[in-house]
Order: C-alpha cells, then sequence, then structure tokens
C-alpha cells in the first residue's frame, strides 16, 4: 500500500521534460501498483497536461510537475504561471486538429481539477487504484 | 492490380506508440500518404498501443482531407488500448476500422 507523500518533482523547460516526464509517469504508476492498461492512461494525461502547460502556459514562466503516492492511487499535479486554458467539455464529434487533450484527461482520470491563485495555477489529476466503482468521480 | 502491377492501395505500417517524441515524424509520414496516388490509404497500427491527442488530430485531418480528394482512408490492426482511444474521441463516427490489413483491403478495393 502507498502512503501519501510526495514521490517526485519535475521542472517543464523542454520537450525533452515532456518525453522525461512521461517515462517517470510508467516508472511511478507501476510502483503503486497500477496495471499496464492504466499506466498507459497516466502517460497519455501527463503528455496532454504537460503539453498543454508547455504549448499555453506563460513564456518563460515556471511549469513543474508532483507526482503524489497515495493510499489509494496516484495523484499528479501540474502548476504553472499564466492563465489556464479552457477547461470546457463538449460531446460533439471533433473532426478538427486539436482540441482532443483535455477530453482523454478528463476521460482516463478519475479525478480532474484546478486550484487557482493571482499569477498561477495548478492542474490535478486523480487516478485511483481500483477504479471501475469510482469512475465519473469529476 | 492498377497497371505496372501497382496495387491500388497505399500502405502506411507504424509499428510504435505516438508521443512527442516522434509526433513531427509521424506528421511528415501521413503527409506522404495523403499525397501518394492510390486512392486507398490504409494506416495500419499493429503494435501501437499509444497516440496522443496530436496523433488523433492529424489522422482526423488526414480522414477529412482523403474525403475531399474522394481516396478511401482506412485504418486497420487496431490494439485495444488504442481502440478505446478511438473510441473516446468518437472516430467510428467518420473513419473506417479493420481488426487485419486483408479486412482493409477487402474493404477499399470492393
Amino acid at each position: 500500500m502507498c502512503k501519501p507523500n510526495l514521490i517526485q518533482v519535475r521542472s517543464i523547460q523542454t520537450k525533452n521534460d515532456v518525453i522525461q516526464s512521461i517515462e517517470e509517469t510508467k516508472w511511478l504508476a507501476k510502483r503503486c501498483g497500477f496495471e499496464d492498461r492504466d499506466i498507459l492512461f497516466l502517460q497519455l494525461a501527463v503528455e496532454e497536461a504537460c503539453t498543454n502547460a508547455y504549448t499555453h502556459g506563460k513564456t518563460g514562466g515556471e511549469i513543474k510537475i508532483c507526482w503524489y503516492e497515495e493510499p489509494d492511487g496516484i495523484h499528479m499535479e501540474i502548476a504553472q504561471e499564466g492563465k489556464p486554458f479552457d477547461f470546457q467539455r463538449s460531446d460533439m464529434v471533433n473532426v478538427g486538429e486539436h482540441g482532443r487533450g483535455l477530453y482523454l484527461i478528463y476521460h482516463f482520470m478519475d479525478k480532474v481539477w484546478v486550484h487557482e491563485e493571482e499569477q498561477s495555477f495548478q492542474f490535478h489529476m486523480k487516478k485511483y487504484l481500483m477504479d471501475t466503482e469510482r469512475r465519473g468521480g469529476l | 492490380m492498377t497497371e505496372g502491377n501497382r496495387p491500388p492501395y497505399e500502405v502506411l505500417g507504424w509499428v510504435e506508440d505516438v508521443t512527442i517524441k516522434n509526433i513531427d515524424l509521424f506528421r511528415h509520414s501521413l503527409s506522404q500518404l495523403i499525397e501518394s496516388e492510390p486512392s486507398i490509404l490504409i494506416l495500419d497500427l499493429e503494435k501501437v498501443n499509444y497516440l496522443n491527442s496530436s496523433a488523433l488530430g492529424m489522422i482526423a485531418q488526414t480522414a477529412i482531407e482523403a474525403r475531399k480528394r474522394n481516396k478511401k482512408f482506412i485504418i486497420c490492426n487496431i490494439e485495444e488500448t488504442v481502440e478505446e482511444i478511438f473510441r473516446v474521441v468518437k472516430f467510428e463516427k467518420f473513419i473506417s476500422f479493420f481488426k487485419t490489413k486483408a479486412e482493409a483491403i477487402d474493404y477499399g478495393t470492393r
């Protein structure tokens, strides 16, 4: 059983940092006891959230990702300077090139929430170890 | 077969996950696929377990562009996780999927 604690922090400054974050998510999720399928979707959520922050964050602003092991799963926080991206959800079929990242995050994570401050915000995602009974926790 | 024994279809076989790491190559490969001569375009995703949202966007754009050019764009050999990702973004509403390449070719050449 995992204890609730901060297990890793990474600063996101380059594309390579996003790649490293995807790899670290795999390793940490495995350590927490997630199955391969869920690990893959955790990696996808981290890639999408980090890419969003990297793409839409304030130029030169700090972005960091923190991973927390919790007794019932894993919690990831992406903190950045600037304004949050658009959190609108839509059930329309999207045939365009953009706009699916957050949709995927909402689907594959059990909880997604945002904490805003004056000049920064944190994007939080949580995945439970056994998610079948808890899905739709938003 | 078309003249010169060239098949009437073009296959892009992609055999690794698509992430921020290789997304540019994926974009380039899809561009080459859409510009190829045949009217049946097949994206073979055997061994792919993961596609990021940028890859999904490029696939959607390829499907739309193929339609504009009166070409058929078909995806085959989809792993379970990719199928789930495609279902989430409702790709089945505007893209044809098949379990095997043979089925995709059969559908395309019908």
